[in-house]
């Protein structure tokens, strides 16, 4: 829980014929973090190796899929590997593709026309036409068809070319459809009917065209009724758009699920640039935790019949290797935190389980309000649904908000209101107290609480002091422990047992002498305080060791330690202001109730304005000096970072 | 309501104590101003830099605290 998972280093070295099987059960097992191959120099011996044929088939197929995905807007974070045999996914998207291709040109066809008839713009469309009578034709046993179609007129013309020699066809677009005017001769009636159906043919007001066609053979431009033609085409677009929710709900499994199936195809066909390799053999380096190790050599030994080497080591000093995190299930948001600053590196302490247990400590005494505490909870819960991807930060979020509530009950605190009126006491039966102001007494009905923060700012700040000085402590311990681990037990004392030994001398200043710490808690740490000669003897040993383990640096940073410690004091001035501000709203807006209906309108918009930015004020300061303490105060003492994320190979 | 009579010592003691935090506030605001902007500009360039410099730019923020801690300390003088 405090350590990062223990890793080995893998090495499996083969013959290429076993590769593919290789990656095919890394995949599956998804537990090893592979080592990209770089080639270091033009002679070495391994080169990069070859993506797998297959690939350019599974992308070519991963492409159509990916846009229908995206066309047809199909959510695919539910998807599940499809199993069946390539050849038949990749045979079912072709139809697919050219199938929702085909819906998709139609839809948007029926879209321009409407659009078209929306925009009155069909007189325009049509004048693009170049329609003219030809001297001796004879049109009188001519069908003529003037309007949309869905089809370029180089299609139109071939299919006409081969029913009939007796047509004359104009063409022109607008607003990328085709509008056409067709004359052809009356007996072929059926069969272009039948055509220009499939091509979703949409006339152009015909009745208007004719009458005037008639008498002049030319089109009129002038349309009296469009609406119907409107009409027509709305309805075409409604069925288009049906026929496409009906495509959508039939195949949206089948494309959700092949599009993982060849997802990860891709990334397996794609591995072998990851490995270093020769003509004949491969090699794949990398990392595998301790407890998964048994299991992939098995799982490797029994797909090849033992033909690959697999080699497992223990990393040595200089390996920088990846970090993969062990904790329980409720330690786990909080690796986002990690994830902001650096991640441990391997030897040291992995320190998120002790920022599981502090950081909603401070969170909620700063927050410390059982109203704010309930609506942040409420807004990250529901914040929770719609962003799946910050589950981690949102549920440290949660955490932090449920401890403040507790706070909240600690202090007595609901959005700021520490009493309620007389009346609602009574009714709750609860305990008045008396208030003394000079000569006149107030009696107020204060909510049961355990500490009240307004009224007792010196223990407040005396409680945030305390926290500081436990929290350092405990930072020194780990930073012994992690400099034992890693330079001897010499260095660890040099190092951190010097800082230890001086905290009796910083309590004493903080209590004592400056009276930072008063009260009850100044008189439990004066415990922890020796008479003053040995104090003063720590205080010189623990010198003596900083300047032998750090040198003139830790002298420099002597002073720092009373000031990290004072730093703590953001505990108790987060919370203030924040109480503060709550307690300024209610005033103001118990005092707007007293003076009428407008009065009242006011003081709700106070109240939800005020409490609204207090809350908003309420998350950031409270996350980001909590945040602070962490990295800038406690870290500092023990931490190194910079380890590099422990990414498997395989799906999810 | 009877007058109450604060005297002068107690006037200077609570011009010391907002002395000590409004400084240390200006202080902050102006350290923070800085980084800030710094923090701003390497954002532009990475944005995964957000988380970082946030805290950075909260940093200087211990400051003010100071100033209150010595606030506080001042007017438990005046008792």
């Amino acid at each position: 829980m405090i350590k990062p998972k223990d890793m080995l280093k893998v090495s499996v070295f083969g013959p290429k014929t076993y590769m593919k099987s290789v990656i095919d059960t890394l995949y599956g097992l998804n537990v090893v973090h592979i080592e990209d191959h770089t080639k270091k120099a033009e002679d070495d011996v391994f080169d990069i190796g070859e993506p797998f044929e297959e690939n350019e088939r599974y992308a070519e197929i991963l492409v159509k899929i990916r846009s229908m995905i995206s066309n047809l807007g199909i959510k695919n974070d539910q998807a599940k590997e499809n199993k069946t045999s390539f050849d038949i996914i990749s045979k079912k998207a072709n139809t697919l593709y050219s199938d929702s291709a085909a819906l998709l040109r139609e839809k948007e066809y029926y879209t321009q026309i409407a659009t078209i008839y929306e925009k009155k713009e069909v007189e325009k469309a049509l004048s693009q036409l170049n329609l003219y009578e030809e001297e001796g034709v004879d049109y009188s046993d001519f069908l003529y068809y003037i309007g949309f179609i869905n089809a370029d007129n180089e299609t139109l013309r071939d299919q006409m070319d081969r029913m009939t020699k007796k047509f004359v066809l104009t063409s022109s677009s607008y607003r990328g459809i085709t509008v056409t005017a067709l004359f052809v001769e009356a007996k072929k009636k059926e069969k272009v009917d039948k055509l220009f159906e499939n091509h979703n043919f949409s006339p152009i007001d015909t009745p208007v065209i004719k009458a005037s066609f008639e008498t002049k053979a030319k089109p009129a431009y002038r349309f009296i009724k469009l609406d119907r033609e409107h009409d027509n085409a709305k309805t075409s677009l409604m069925k288009v758009k049906n026929r496409i929710e009906e495509f959508k709900k039939e195949h949206s499994e089948f494309l959700a699920d092949s599009e993982l199936r060849l997802r990860m195809e891709s990334e397996k066909s794609e591995s072998p640039l990851r490995f270093a390799s020769t003509k004949n053999s491969f090699y794949i380096r990398g990392w595998v935790p301790k407890v998964n190790s048994k299991k992939l050599e098995e799982s490797l030994n029994k797909i090849t019949g033992g033909k690959v080497h697999i080699d497992l080591k223990k990393p040595d000093k200089k390996d920088n290797v990846p970090i993969a995190f062990d904790h329980p299930k409720i330690v786990e948001p909080f690796e986002a935190f990690m994830d902001l600053y650096t991640l441990p590196s391997y030897k040291e302490i992995d320190p998120t389980f002790f920022m599981f247990l502090t950081f909603p400590i401070f969170f909620g005494f700063m927050l410390g309000d059982v109203g704010y505490g309930l609506v942040v909870l409420g807004l990250f819960l529901a914040l929770k649904k719609t962003m799946p991807g910050a589950k981690n930060f949102i549920n440290a979020f949660i955490i932090a908000s449920l401890v403040s509530i507790i706070f909240g009950m600690v202090f007595g605190e609901y959005f700021g209101y520490e009493e309620v009126s007389p009346g609602l006491g009574k009714m709750l039966g609860i305990h008045p107290e008396e208030l003394v102001h000079g000569e006149e007494t107030e009696i107020i009905y204060p909510i049961p609480h355990i500490f009240s923060r307004s009224h007792g700012i010196q223990e407040l700040l005396s409680m945030s002091i305390l926290f500081g000085i436990v929290h350092l402590f405990i930072g020194y311990i780990i930073g012994f422990i992690n400099v034992w681990k890693a330079h001897g037990i010499k260095h660890a004392i040099l190092e951190k047992v010097g800082w230890m030994i001086m905290f009796p001398g910083v309590i004493y200043l903080l209590t004592d002498f400056l009276g930072v710490v008063t009260g009850y808690i100044a008189v439990m740490l004066s415990v922890l305080v020796p008479p003053m000669p040995i104090m003063i003897g720590l205080a010189v040993l623990g010198l003596i060791l900083i300047v032998i383990g750090e040198g003139a640096r830790g002298v420099v940073e002597l002073p720092a330690l009373i000031s990290n410690i004072l730093s703590y004091a953001r505990l108790m001035a987060v919370g203030l202001a924040s109480l503060s501000l709550a307690l300024v709203i209610n005033d103001l807006a118990g005092q707007m109730f007293k003076s009428g209906v407008i009065g009242v309108i006011s003081g709700i918009l106070i109240l939800i304005l005020g409490h609204t930015i207090n809350i908003a004020l309420g998350i950031l300061s409270p996350f980001l000096h909590s945040l602070r303490l962490h990295y800038v105060e406690f870290f500092t003492k023990f931490f190194h970072g910079g380890g590099r994320k422990y990414k498997s190979f395989g799906w999810r | 309501m009877a007058a109450e009579v604060i005297g002068v010592g107690t006037g200077l003691i609570a011009i010391g104590a907002s002395l000590a935090v409004g400084l240390t506030a200006i202080a902050t605001g102006m350290a923070e101003q800085a980084i800030g902007t710094a923090a701003i500009g390497a954002m532009a360039e990475k944005e995964e830099l957000f988380g970082k410099g946030l805290i950075l730019t909260v940093i200087p923020e211990s400051i003010v605290i100071f100033g209150l801690v010595v606030a506080i300390l001042i007017i438990g003088m005046a008792g």
